[in-house]
């Protein structure tokens, strides 16, 4: 255990958290935007900034500004002093909000930030971007799924989200972990993954099947009546036609990881609405898809993903999965 | 080049370079020519063909690295008398070799003339850009043919490793941080200290690392670079910093063309010292010249046994791999660098963990310039406190400016640290040419910042850069005269490192944007009142937010700008006037009637057709026609044409 001080409270936390952790675990609010427990810390968006001094420098005073640094990120050590809301803080924040606003002053999420943070006016003007780039569908794309089918490509202003040479990637396996992590809503299944099927209600369930979906090759081809006379059958062919697209990738399951299954829960744990990024909601219940108002089991799937509460090991089991 | 073999241990190397130096007639008539890039540029490899076409048996002809003073090129020296050509075609060759080689007779045509006396100079040594400097990294560039060990060798090349392989790596450490040298990367962190960090690391495992989160060690595009696993090392990697991005420098690049093998002996040195088992050198795409000469001589240091399995037979092992960058900027920062080579995007991640504490692939890894990388076998030579003698009380060692812009003397120069502005830009540049005035250095390229006239005589050092609101940087010192108009210098840095942003902050994505968008307001005649205020708010909070130090260090050209010539921003926006005629939104070209002929030269030649007037009439301009593009000027035969500024322009008016 090691003691820090956050806005003069003294506070004890264990060594490997960040100044973010610790202050949260106390009740001391710092704003983010990029970060998501579930994931890695990322450090990109800059609101969580707080100021800084270390032991090795001497009690902080006007003749020794601290550092400004980000408080996701910031590992903790003994004999920290953290400020999360001095001037320099303040002001930091107020100009990130300014500067978001720039691409997003449409976005609901941007203008509470903007509100919060005494934001007036955009610093410049920007194309609207829904996009915010905070980098968590692709972390929860690497990280939670392990399937790598985003990234974070050019540089700069032109700064995206796109899937590889920006063409529908094998690597995606239409989970939606993305779509949900989002906090803006600003990515789309149909855009990552446009030719992939999109995760219907599954056939067998709604004929209130509970069996696990057998691969009904009639309907992945889209074909609505029964089976019956199957022409590989007729002529005496054993294996379906086609191995469905998952599998053609060789992978066993159906489309996606049952984590909770494994560990023996039985339902999928309903959606507290934690959301992304904390602030701003994102309705989650509704898919971005289809507009369907309950998720699919796919969906629910990621959504539980998203709200396991994380220590170190469960998360390298997921990761494992 | 003698043939290759295996140097075996300490002796053996000791034995072979004494063969090489018996070998070597000091008397010996040798032809060197620059061979660094700016030389290539200006056609020395035409030069390198005929002096081979007109050498007989008494000449050697040997092509060098880059000798520094690259305006004056091809720059030719005939050894060992140190005879200094310049501007050499490969027509004079033949007189050079007949006359000068032959008889020792001087070409006079060919010499250096000094401008401030007029006079000849005859000897390298001599010319006043050289006798100023203190070439200590780079004065083997003008000696040695890059892609031969064996010259290395004869000049005590390796030694330093010989005797560092002997030694042990807590000793070589201790005489680097007694050294005091610094990274010359820009940050100027105290390389033993890093070092220690690392050494201590791979030996008690102590290092504080913590439960750290980072991102996972795998390509996002993992599929399409399946090749690229990560080597197996189970200590620690070193790896060379060569991106050098900043515009205009180009000390590293002339390093690793010049005399790889320094840098490489330094690698070696930095591995055993803290015990990584393999080294990376990340070069830019851009640079092939010095990829060319480093990939041979690491070749040839393997082949004579100074790189590999048991190196000299100490029982070390290392190797270094050439990793090619795509040329950006952010590259450069260390962690973006090593994302880079891990076949991730490269963006910078947050620190600590440090590289020291946890970096390639996850292990402890030292990053260190090339400058700072060469220096190490010159500390081992020379003693810690040979290094410690020069340069200032916090700042050891020399550094290498690239010294360019209004300055009489263009060029690489290497001076001891804590040297003024005024030594290197008066001394050893020349001062400001055609008699202009000195008004400004911008020093440490777009993270450094702009100093004034008044700094002239501050010794050049990291604390007192520092405090100026500059940085040395990677060494990149511009000069600018009254010609150049400061916003706009601040606008054109502030746009390489908009154009440069990784775009993963915030702040720096679009800060940089909102801070450039302002500067081009006021460059173009349409500053507001407050812009001044709002930039230094804008500037202020994206160097306390942003994530890395391009994001930190983007606003130091404007924050020093607006501290040291504030004025000049005021005259932009409150009374229309670029002072140095510079901005186009703020001059106007205008013909004096006085000293018009009506020859309608400058009407007939004005593409925007803004000219009127008759024959021996006096002509006119019509401002809200005029491109600004200056022809008229140019074409003037009479001096009628004159910039105007200062007058409110329409955009002031509204
Ligand atoms: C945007 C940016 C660009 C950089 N470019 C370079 C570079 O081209 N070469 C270099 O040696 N260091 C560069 N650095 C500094 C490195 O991050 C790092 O500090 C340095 O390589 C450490 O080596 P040193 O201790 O020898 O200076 C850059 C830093 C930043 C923030
Ligand atoms: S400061 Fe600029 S270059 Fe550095 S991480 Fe942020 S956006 Fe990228
Ligand atoms: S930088 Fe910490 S939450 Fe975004």
């Amino acid at each position: 255990m090691i003691h820090l001080t956050i806005d003069n409270r003294d506070i004890e936390v264990r060594q490997t958290m960040t100044v973010l952790e610790a202050a949260r675990a106390n009740g001391i609010s710092i704003p983010t935007l990029c970060y998501h427990e579930a994931v890695a810390p990322y450090a990109a968006c800059r609101l969580c900034m707080v100021e800084i001094n270390t032991p090795r420098g001497g009690k902080p005073g006007p003749d020794r500004p601290g550092r400004i640094v980000a408080a996701c990120a910031q590992p903790c050590e003994q004999g920290l002093t953290v400020q999360t809301n001095s001037p320099r803080v303040q002001a930091a924040r107020r100009v990130t909000a300014e500067l978001l606003m720039a691409s997003g002053e449409h976005l609901p999420l941007v203008q509470a930030i903007a509100r919060a943070m005494g934001a007036e006016h955009a610093a410049t003007t920007l194309p609207p971007n829904d996009c915010i780039l905070c980098g968590l569908c692709v972390r929860a794309c690497d990280e939670l799924v392990g399937a790598h089918a985003i990234s974070l490509v050019e540089r700069g202003l032109d700064k995206k989200i796109a899937p590889p040479f920006e063409i529908t990637s094998a690597a995606c396996i239409a989970c939606a972990t993305c779509v949900l992590i989002c906090p803006t809503g600003a990515i789309m299944l149909k855009d990552i993954a446009p030719s992939l099927p999109h995760p219907q209600p599954l056939a067998h369930e709604a004929r209130g099947d509970k069996s696990p979906p057998q691969p009904l090759a009639h309907e992945a081809r889209g074909v609505k009546s029964p089976p019956q006379p199957l022409s590989h059958e007729a002529r005496g062919d054993k294996s379906p036609p086609q191995p469905l697209s998952h599998e053609a990738r060789g992978d066993k399951s159906p489309p996606q990881l049952l984590p909770y299954e494994e560990r023996g829960v039985k339902s999928p744990p309903s959606f507290v609405g934690k959301g992304a990024g904390g602030l701003g909601s994102h309705d989650a219940r509704t898919c971005r898809v289809c507009g369907e108002a309950t998720l699919p089991r796919v969906f629910a799937d990621a959504e539980y993903l998203l709200n396991l509460p994380i220590e170190r090991d469960q998360k390298a089991e997921v990761q494992a999965l | 080049m003698m043939t290759a073999r295996k140097i075996e241990n300490a002796a053996q190397l000791a034995a072979y370079r004494v063969a090489l130096q018996r070998a070597h007639d000091p008397q010996q008539r040798c032809l060197t020519l620059c061979g660094g890039t700016g030389c290539r540029a200006y056609g020395a490899e035409r030069v390198l063909a005929s002096a081979k076409e007109h050498a007989n048996g008494d000449v050697q002809v040997r092509m060098t690295g880059c000798h520094g003073f690259c305006e004056k090129g091809p720059i030719v020296v005939i050894q060992p008398a140190g005879i200094f050509y310049q501007r050499v075609q490969p027509k004079d060759i033949d007189s050079i070799v007949h006359e000068t080689i032959a008889h020792d007779h001087i070409i006079e045509r060919l010499l250096y003339t000094d401008p401030a006396t007029g006079g000849k100079i005859e000897r390298e040594h001599d010319v006043p850009f050289y006798a100023r400097q203190t070439r200590l990294l780079l004065n083997q560039n003008g000696l040695l043919d890059p892609t031969n060990i064996d010259e290395y060798i004869a000049l005590g090349g390796y030694a330093s490793l010989a005797q560092a392989l002997m030694d042990d790596g807590e000793n070589i450490i201790e005489q680097i941080t007694r050294s005091g040298l610094r990274g010359r990367g820009g940050a100027g962190f105290p390389t033993g200290v890093k070092w220690r960090t690392m050494r201590d690391g791979i030996r008690n495992r102590k290092v504080e690392i913590g439960n750290w989160k980072i991102q996972p060690p795998t390509s996002n595009f993992q599929f399409l670079t399946s090749n690229f696993q990560p080597p197996t090392s189970n200590r620690g990697y070193i790896i060379c910093n060569a991106d050098e991005g900043d515009p205009g420098a180009y000390m590293d690049r002339s390093l690793m063309e010049g005399n790889p093998h320094r840098i490489i002996e330094g690698m070696i040195i930095g591995a055993y010292a803290v015990g990584a088992t393999r080294g990376y050198v990340y070069i830019r795409t851009e640079y092939p010249l010095a990829v060319k000469h480093l990939r041979g001589a690491l070749q040839q240091a393997r082949a004579w046994g100074l790189l590999g399995k048991n190196i000299l037979g100490s029982g070390f092992d290392f190797d270094i791999e050439v990793r090619l960058g795509a040329g950006a900027f952010v590259c450069g920062e260390e962690t973006a660098l090593m994302a880079s080579i891990e076949g991730r995007t490269g963006e910078p991640r947050p620190r600590p963990p440090y590289p020291a504490q946890r970096g390639l692939w996850g292990k402890p890894t030292i990053i260190n310039n090339v400058k700072t990388w060469a220096s190490a076998p010159l500390i081992l030579e020379r003693g810690a406190d040979w290094y410690a003698n020069i340069g200032t009380a916090k700042s050891k060692g020399t550094m290498i400016f690239s010294l360019v812009g209004k300055v009489m003397n263009t060029g690489l120069v290497e001076v001891p640290m804590g040297i003024t502005l005024r030594e290197l830009i008066f001394g050893i540049g020349g001062g400001i040419p055609n008699g202009k005035e000195f008004k400004a250095a911008q020093i440490g390229g777009p993270s450094g910042g702009c100093l004034a006239a008044e700094h002239l005589d501050t010794p050049i050092d990291y604390e007192s850069l520092s405090s100026l609101g500059a940085i040395v940087g990677s060494g990149g010192l511009v000069v600018a005269d009254e010609d150049t108009c400061m916003v706009d210098l601040a606008r054109y840095f502030m746009n390489f490192v908009q154009e440069e942003s990784c775009g993963k902050c915030t702040p720096c994505r679009v800060g940089t944007k909102a801070m450039l968008d302002i500067l081009t307001r006021i460059t173009q005649g349409r500053g507001e009142d407050g812009d001044l205020e709002r930039l230094e708010e804008l500037a202020r909070a994206v160097k306390d937010s942003s994530l890395c130090g391009l994001g930190q260090t983007a606003p130091n050209p404007v924050l020093t700008t607006l501290r040291y010539f504030r004025e000049e921003y005021r005259e932009h926006i409150y009374a229309g006037q670029c002072r140095a005629r510079v901005c186009k939104g703020l001059i106007r070209y205008e013909i004096i009637p006085e000293l018009c002929t009506g020859c309608l030269v400058c009407l007939r030649n004005c593409a925007q057709k803004a000219i009127t007037g008759e024959k021996l009439k006096p002509h006119v301009i019509d401002d809200a026609l005029c491109g600004k593009c200056g022809v008229c000027q140019a074409l003037c035969r009479f001096d009628a044409v004159k910039i105007v500024t200062g007058v409110p322009v329409a955009a002031l008016a509204v």
